[in-house]
């Protein structure tokens, strides 16, 4: 069942401590998976543990009760070296601001993870860079500043460099959150069809319902309660 | 598979200069900053050394060098003057100090001699070691008296006995005026023609502060003691033997230290202003990117690899400075040096080698001061809440 799961929360819960002992619960546990190769799209409420349920798929936090395996890994009990290099390797996250650096070029700013885990030489990440660009419809930009570029654009760049690692899961927050509608749809189209090919899962968290029903299951979060799972 | 961390290393590396260089007008202006601030540093620690050299030089010849003694005995003793010598040089101690020994007949005056004219003070000196190493004084010949023969105590004495006494020696034996020399080779026949008790003076440096006035009066009374009993000369005798210490420049020494302390603060606090230039310009920029260094975690970089950027940014800034400051000074080190010495009398140099450590210590306070606390700044950024920012 292991490997057959992009990732599997068992009883798996986040509370933030506040100072003076007070704390806040941000995801009740749970208990969840999602099988390799799927898309799910999470909607709920300002407020209702997504941000939480986010920053343990993309394993920048460690539940404080229960356990969470991503691809495999125990992230729960791994190292933070192990867990660092997961995400280099395996995990791409992308935002609701695009988080670009305006004054680069675009093949640099797609080509960035690579500086901390990639593979390969500069020529080659560049050579990377450009590829998957033109996978996401930038073909031909990527000597572009990145400030030169439109909202959707930009966002693409953003997906582009999650996809630099070939990730095996794709996490995204709000991807759709800064663009008009036409655009929305176009990196909504984008993102979930990057799990075409079986080998990548895709979790969308969105307030935009035209955007969540295009995963194959949506999930409702209310109150850092996973309340329901329909397939779309 | 993971990166190796030589690799991983040098990408981090190719990422500050990417970074450094993109803001030229920030660049630009830091660098100047420190090439300014290393170039003032380096002038301050010249000033230090000229002044302080020259200072050194001035006091030594005026006020004696530090750590030397005048020991003076009359040699009534009926012993030979050598084995007084060498008694009192045995006494000086167990560092063995090169002594310098002047015998001298004092008040002898000359006598005369047909068709001679020279007169004067006679001295003879030689540098001795308690090994009785002897390097015998040589000054030139000079001056229309020494150039025929000489009367001096009755006895004639060619062209080659006499010697003017050097005028570091003058200063030593306190003479007014510069007196003639007697060599060694004719010492002896002025000794046996005077029948004078001979004077001996010992000059001896111990490279130290310290004041050794009682210890070498103990020390040499007590070696001359059984000479002076078998003499039949009294304690009063041993009483008589004076030893004075005449570097008289100790409080002006830690004067001149002062003044060297002084230009090296002030070069250090420049120093110090153009860190906290480096560190405030790096804060700033740590804050800008702080969503940068959020995303590179989400990536995969480690503290470590951040904190490394921060510190690789402010390396190579200060990197290209230090190149800059060396290049500057090694073309304003010739026209400094000719200014300062025509305007101060003093020879500040910017490009002396041994100034470099110095220089590469300061280059090294200038990129921890300025690198340390926005690498940890940097590495202690929590991804989610500064991309959530």
């Amino acid at each position: 069942m292991t490997a057959e799961c992009a990732f599997k929360l068992s009883e798996a819960s986040l509370v933030y401590p506040l100072p003076g002992g007070d704390r806040v619960v941000g995801l009740q546990p749970t208990t969840w998976a999602l099988e390799s190769g799927s898309t799910v799209a999470v909607v709920g409420r300002s407020g209702s543990g997504k941000s939480s349920l986010i920053s343990l798929l993309s394993t920048m936090r460690r539940p404080t009760t229960g356990t969470v395996e991503v691809l495999g890994q125990d992230v729960s009990a791994a190292s933070l070296r192990t867990v660092a290099d997961l995400r280099a390797r395996d995990i791409g996250v992308v935002f609701q601001s695009f988080h670009l650096d305006l004054r680069e070029a675009t093949w640099w700013n797609v080509a960035l993870p690579w500086v901390f885990g990639g593979q390969g030489s500069l020529a080659g990440a560049r050579a990377r860079s450009m590829q998957v660009l033109d996978e996401v419809g930038l073909d031909g930009l990527g000597e572009r500043r990145a400030e030169d570029l439109s909202g959707g654009q930009k966002q693409r760049v953003a997906i582009a460099r999650a996809l630099m690692s070939r990730p095996r899961l794709l996490v995204a927050d709000e991807p759709t959150g800064n663009l008009d509608e036409p655009t929305a749809n176009g990196v909504a189209e984008l993102i979930y069809g990057m799990a075409g090919d079986g080998r990548v899962s895709v979790v969308v968290v969105t307030h935009d319902m035209a955007v969540a029903e295009r995963a194959q299951r949506v999930v409702t979060l209310t109150e850092g309660r996973l309340e329901s799972e329909v397939a779309s | 598979m993971r990166v190796s961390t030589l690799r991983r290393l040098g990408r981090v590396l190719y990422l500050a200069w990417r970074n450094v260089r993109r803001s030229r007008a920030r660049l630009f202006l830091l660098t100047l900053l420190t090439t300014v601030g290393l170039l003032i540093f380096l002038f301050m620690y010249g000033l230090s050394d000229a002044s302080g050299s020259q200072l050194e030089t001035a006091i030594d010849e005026n006020l004696g060098v530090e750590g030397t003694y005048r020991i003076s005995v009359q040699n009534d003793l009926l012993t030979a003057t050598d084995d007084v010598v060498d008694t009192v040089v045995a006494a000086l101690g167990p560092e063995n100090p090169l002594a310098l020994v002047a015998y001298g007949q004092v008040a002898v005056e000359p006598g005369g001699c047909a068709g001679t004219s020279a007169d004067g003070l006679i001295i003879a000196y030689e540098l001795r070691s308690p090994e009785r190493l002897v390097s015998q004084a040589s000054a030139p010949r000079r001056g229309a008296d020494a150039d025929g023969p000489s009367c001096i105590a009755g006895i004639v004495l060619p062209p080659a006995g006499l010697s003017p006494l050097a005028p570091l020696m003058q200063r030593v034996l306190e003479l007014d005026e510069q007196p003639l020399v007697v060599e060694a080779a004719v010492s002896p026949s002025i000794e046996l023609s005077v029948g004078e008790p001979e004077a001996l003076v010992v000059i001896v440096n111990f490279q130290g502060s310290g004041d050794r006035v009682d210890a070498l009066r103990t020390g040499i009374t007590n070696a001359l003691a059984p000479m002076a009993a078998r003499s039949g000369l009294t304690e009063d005798w041993l009483e008589g033997i004076s030893i004075q210490r005449i570097d008289e420049g100790a409080s002006v020494r830690a004067a001149e230290q002062g003044v060297k302390l002084v230009y090296q603060v002030i070069g250090w606090g420049v120093l110090g202003l153009g860190s906290l230039a480096i560190l405030v310009a790096q804060l700033m920029t740590t804050q800008n990117r702080t969503w940068f260094f959020g995303l590179a975690r989400v990536w995969g970089a480690r503290r470590s690899d951040l904190a490394l950027l921060a510190i690789a940014e402010v390396g190579l800034l200060v990197v290209l400075s230090l190149c800059l400051t060396l290049v500057l000074s090694i073309v304003i080190d010739p026209s400094l040096s000719s200014w300062s010495r025509a305007n101060f009398d003093v020879e500040i140099s910017l490009a002396d080698a041994s100034v470099l450590p110095v220089l590469l210590g300061g280059a090294l306070l200038l990129a921890a001061v300025g690198a340390g606390y926005p690498a940890y700044r940097a590495s202690r950024v929590d991804p989610l809440e500064a991309l959530e920012s």
